[in-house]
């Protein structure tokens, strides 16, 4: 039996409802690799279980495989480990690393780096950083992963993470709050989700004006300026993803197999584990439930030919997920609970 | 009658007494009258006793015992060395040394700051006293033979724990502190402080501080300082993170000379935060020091922020070395001095002058820039930023090996300002090099060179004298400068302690 | 604003009155002891020059009787050899230090506090006029490989690739190493004062000192989040204990990445025999930087 452990919401009456998250798109990746390489493999029984524990995984961070003999981390060595035991199928639209050239396994594993440690900023920008992003949706999306109180301070220390994960690329958070003293970085403490619910268009009212015009004019300066910077900061954002994919493209036109549209970079015959992961993050930049699709827009008018490619096969493999039915909720010591935390942290339960 | 000691308080907040000026001139009349009266009688009193003193000077006065309140806030033993002077003899003393015992001994509880409040009362041991006055004033025996009396120190005690926290915003910074302090810990005046701040200036600070009486001797006191705390040092362009104990033994006599005796031993860490100096970049990183400090003191001044007649001398030396670890070994010595004396009377005006000079003499290559000299400043050096005199390397004070500054001030009342206000009208002149040691070229070559062309500035403007601190606001102007030195033209402010 | 009047302006501008030469800012035994710390690399001399600081070099010996001076970590290392080859230069020997030879450019020994960001190497270049400019570690990495793909003349999207991910993955795994192995010259390769490290109070200082910050070297423990913010007493715990501070997590992590780099090392050394003898500049530079990792290594366990 073979559980992928990964971040995500599963209801048992709606099935449409069920979901893997896009806060990780590696766990979208390995879940479409799983399904795309043992969707008809009668006798290998797997499951996909939306436990968004992380605890689970030895890095704190998931996906991680869980066979009979061993775990497997991160998305690198999840396909690793499904490419070398499961030959495709005629269904299959991947390719096996190994199947590759060696100059060409080099690159993907250059490619692989090269999504994890800068397009993978770019996902945080849009998911935490980006205002209407996080405070309609994504902050909201933890009370779906996590049982209470848990999915209080979770979403908190993500938004942290990725405040200051997106200064390694050199963007900059949007907000400053009242008492940020300029010329310090400083922790910006994110509006829970219990304080400001549905609170969004009262901020000025609740201000109490000092002395009122001039304290309401700070105000609006304020306000006026923070969005400044956000569309600063998210044409920023834009440029930087562009250039990213750039890589991408340029290989791909270097493939002659192509024809100048885009399509497989290494072999005509399907994607690989870069690119699995590449169409993930696409998929999550330019997820539809998203309240502001800034990259989406982008991407349709500037690389239409590249998100088609993408978002067929994205399209494919989430068909195949639903069909295939192998999600499940975790059960048990599996489940983030408090008291789960609790028995982890005093060590009476090990993973 | 002196109202002129509320002076400034009436006048910045006339408005809040109304009732002065609403009462009626025969009221004003009645209760000037009433006062001169108080304050006659007061002094009728004080003659009284003086006299008194002075007539019974040689009265044989035996000290039977001593009383105290509250003294289960001290230890036995700490309460029998404060009280020796007044029990060290069974024999009669005279009137004179009885009260200049009860003096001391009061005197030694206010230095260790053991008490709010202290008042000493002097009962007669019944039956050696004559009971012939109704009064019970003229009853000293006119044989000669000794009374018997017992003196009861009634004292409220500080409060044993006492805890602070706060707040302080301003432009652009803020911090918040906090602060405990346990007093008289082990009943003998042992104190205990823990302080901690942090904010935008200061990164980081945190002290603990236990002092006590050395042998329950209030005039000799051992202090011992661990602190970790992280300063922001901007004319270095650099932060310094300091970690370290500082053991101290220093006196409190009721004399001018005073002596301190400091062993430090601290973990420095200068990190560069925007200096292109290589002397910053090089000597970036890890210090060791580990030093004994001698400092005497010598002061007459009638008040350490503002003195108007008074001479103050403190000579330092230091050996930094003690420990093998020590990574940048020098001697150090330090001779600074003060002399304020009052213009003639009805002038209401003195004069200070205050010199300060220092030398660093490296016992490796070069000195450390942690351990340099820096002068310059609106306390120091006025007219120059805040330690820009000197050598310079790319932007930044590196500072120096030897120094040499001073300065004249003229302190003088505001014109129709009362005298006694503590706001002031302040002129000065200053002046003070900076320079660093080429042992090359030997000592006497650099004090040749501190002869000669000295940056100097002058100005006025008003001081406030509070007594906590000093408040200067100045229009400044440079007379003469080097040519990397950081002048400033027109307003400078300053606030401190002590100034040049 | 108002505008200051000409009298009065006039007035201002006399003061000071008298202006002095400036007061000299160093002195013999300064210089002497900056000069110390420095290694000058052989090649022709210019009125501009630079200075590459790094934690520490190693004396390499060699036939000809000259040592040759190396940096002790493999970014300065990969550093100063990119350098050298861009500039024509020879790396410093035990000779540079005589004019002949000297290019004037120079490595500098600091430490790690030198730099506003706390990482080496540091590059400061003073230009003919003496102005001096500081580069950080992340701006060195960019002033070699232009990272923008339209732009960059010498590197083709491949060797771009492949030069990010030596950027990257092994950059993490040295750090991963630092934290994780318990490393004997540790003194050597970060020029922690042998004195010092004698007494056991300042290296318990300095060893803390130094493990503190690593974590904080291109933003590892940003970008890793999931490794540190587990159980900060065990970090704090082992921190103390010992120089390694792997927690589960992390050693976890690094066993990882080393099963990874075991998987790429075969593929690099075959595309290194392959493409790089064709020895563009963009594969030169690749080669000094996987040399960089790779000897630098090799080094510490020797």
């Amino acid at each position: 039996m073979l559980s992928l452990h990964v971040w995500g919401s599963y209801s048992q009456s709606d099935k449409n409802g069920s979901d893997i998250s896009i806060i990780s798109p590696e766990c979208v990746a390995s879940s479409w690799l799983l399904v795309d390489r043992l969707g008809d493999q009668e006798d290998v029984k797997y499951e996909i279980v939306t436990s968004s524990n992380t605890n689970l995984s030895d890095i704190g961070k998931l996906p991680v495989l869980i066979t009979a003999e061993s775990k497997f981390h991160g998305f690198n060595e999840i396909s690793g480990y499904l490419f070398q035991n499961f030959q495709s199928s005629s269904a299959s639209r991947t390719v096996a690393t190994a199947e590759l050239t060696h100059k060409q396994q080099l690159i993907n594993s250059g490619l692989l780096a090269h999504l994890q440690h800068k397009i993978e900023y770019i996902n945080q920008y849009n998911l935490y950083i980006n205002t209407k992003n996080y405070e309609k949706y994504t902050r909201k999306l933890f009370q779906h992963y996590l049982p209470f109180p848990m999915m209080y301070n979770q979403p908190l220390k993500f938004y942290n993470h990725a405040q200051t994960q997106i200064q390694v690329l050199g963007l900059n958070k949007n907000k400053t709050g009242f008492f940020d003293f300029s010329g310090n970085i400083q922790d910006d403490v994110a509006e829970t989700e219990l304080v400001n619910e549905g609170e969004d268009d009262e901020d000025e009212k609740d201000e109490v004006a000092l002395s009122a015009l001039h304290e309401r004019q700070l105000l609006a300066k304020s306000k006026e300026k923070s969005m400044l910077r956000e569309s600063k900061n998210s044409l920023k954002c834009l440029q930087l993803l562009d250039g990213y994919l750039t890589f991408f493209l340029k290989l791909s036109d270097q493939s002659t197999a192509n024809g100048g549209e885009y399509g497989y970079l290494f072999s005509g015959k399907g994607a690989s584990s870069s690119e699995v992961l590449l169409f993930a993050y696409i998929y999550c930049l330019t997820h539809q439930d998203l309240p502001d699709r800034f990259i989406y827009n982008l991407l349709r008018i500037k690389r239409a030919k590249f998100l088609e490619f993408a978002d067929g096969h994205s399209q494919k493999w989430n068909d195949q997920l639903l069909e295939s039915d192998v999600l499940r909720a975790p059960t048990g010591e599996e489940t983030p609970g408090l008291w789960n935390e609790i028995k982890y942290r005093s060590g009476f339960v090990k993973y | 009658m002196s109202l002129d000691h509320d002076d400034m308080i009436d006048r910045l907040s006339s408005a809040r007494i109304p009732d002065n000026t609403n009462i009626s001139k025969e009221e004003k009349t009645l209760k000037s009258l009433q006062e001169e009266k108080e304050n006659l009688m007061i002094e009728q009193n004080r003659q009284f006793m003086e006299e008194l003193f002075v007539a019974n000077k040689s009265q044989p006065i035996k000290v039977k015992n001593v009383q105290i309140t509250n003294s289960q806030n001290f230890r036995d033993t700490f309460l029998e060395a404060q009280f020796k002077p007044l029990l060290a003899s069974n024999q009669a003393i005279s009137l004179e040394s009885f009260l200049s015992n009860i003096e001391k001994v009061s005197k030694s509880f206010v230095k260790l700051n053991l008490v709010e409040n202290l008042l000493v009362s002097i009962h007669p041991v019944p039956g050696t006293i004559t009971q012939s006055s109704i009064f019970g004033r003229r009853t000293f025996p006119d044989n000669g033979a000794s009374i018997s009396v017992v003196p009861i120190f009634n004292i409220v005690p500080v409060k044993k724990f006492y805890a602070k926290t706060g707040t302080n915003i301003g432009n652009g910074e803020g911090d918040g502190y906090i602060q405990f302090q346990l007093k008289n810990l082990f009943g003998g005046g042992e104190n205990l402080i823990f302080d901690a701040v942090t904010g935008t200036k200061t990164s980081s600070s945190y002290l603990l501080n236990y002092n006590q009486p050395v042998g329950n001797n209030a005039d000799y006191i051992t202090e011992n300082t661990f602190s970790v705390n992280t300063r922001k040092w901007d004319w270095l362009q650099a932060d310094v993170s300091t970690t370290g104990f500082s053991n101290k033994l220093y006196t409190q006599f009721d004399s001018y000379i005073n002596h301190e005796l400091t062993m430090e031993n601290y973990w420095k860490v200068l990190e560069n935060l925007s200096s292109k100096s290589m002397d910053v970049m090089v000597q970036s990183g890890s210090h060791f020091k580990s030093s004994l400090i001698y400092n005497m003191t010598y002061d007459s001044r009638n008040n350490k922020h503002l003195p108007t007649i008074g001479k103050f001398f403190r000579f330092g030396v230091e050996f930094n070395g003690l420990l093998k670890v020590t990574t940048s070994p020098y001697l150090k010595t330090i001779f600074e001095s003060q002399y304020a004396l009052s213009l003639p009377k009805n002038w209401y005006s003195s004069l200070i002058f205050s010199t300060k000079s220092g030398l660093l003499y490296s016992l490796n290559k070069t000195s450390s820039v942690l351990d340099r000299f820096y002068i310059g400043g609106p306390n120091d050096v006025r007219s120059f930023t805040l330690n820009g005199l000197g050598p310079k390397d790319y932007n930044s004070s590196i500072g120096g090996d030897i120094f040499f500054n001073g300065g004249i001030s003229l302190v003088s009342k505001i014109p129709k300002v009362s005298p006694e206000s503590n706001f002031k009208i302040h002129n000065f002149i200053n002046f003070g090099k900076l320079i660093p040691l080429d042992k090359s070229a030997g000592v006497l070559n650099a004090f040749k060179a501190m002869t000669t062309d000295y940056s100097v500035s002058c100005g006025f403007g008003i001081l406030y004298n509070h007594p906590m601190a000093r408040f200067e606001l100045n229009f400044v102007l440079p007379l003469a400068v080097h040519e990397r030195d950081y002048a400033r033209k027109g307003l400078q402010y300053g606030i401190g302690l002590s100034f040049l | 604003m108002v505008a200051v009047p000409e009298p009065i302006k006039r007035v201002f501008d006399t003061f000071p009155l008298t202006t002095y030469s400036p007061i000299q800012s160093t002195t013999p035994g300064n210089e002497l002891s900056i000069e110390q710390n420095k290694y000058y690399f052989e090649g022709e001399r210019s009125d501009a020059s630079f200075c590459l600081g790094v934690h520490n070099v190693i004396k390499l010996d060699s036939n000809d009787k000259k040592s040759r001076f190396i940096p002790s970590d493999p970014v300065s290392l990969g550093s100063s050899l990119i350098l050298c080859y861009k500039n024509n230069l020879k790396l410093p020997t035990t000779d540079s230090k005589e004019l002949q030879h000297s290019s004037g450019n120079s490595m500098l020994k600091l430490s790690f506090h030198a730099a506003p960001d706390r990482q080496l190497p540091i590059f400061l270049v003073d230009d003919e006029k003496s102005n001096r400019t500081v580069k950080t570690a992340s701006a060195i990495k960019d002033a070699f490989v232009n990272q923008d793909v339209n732009k960059n003349e010498d590197f083709n999207v491949e060797q771009l690739i492949l030069s990010n991910w030596i950027d990257t993955k092994l950059f993490d795994l040295w750090i991963l190493c630092l934290l994780n192995e318990e490393i004997q010259h540790i003194d050597k390769l970060f020029n922690l004062d042998s004195e010092l490290m004698k007494d056991p109070v300042p290296s318990y200082l300095l060893i803390r000192n130094l493990y503190h910050e690593i974590p904080n070297w291109q933003a590892f423990n940003t970008r890793n989040p999931n490794l540190f913010n587990h159980d900060p007493s065990e970090y704090a715990k082992n921190a103390i204990a010992s120089t390694t501070i792997a927690t589960k997590h992390l050693s976890s992590y690094y066993d990882l990445q080393l099963k990874e780099l075991e998987n790429d090392l075969p593929l690099w050394i075959e595309f290194l025999k392959t493409d790089v003898l064709k020895n563009s500049k963009a594969e030169n530079i690749l080669l000094f930087k996987l040399v960089g990792f790779v000897s630098s290594t090799k080094l510490q366990n020797s």
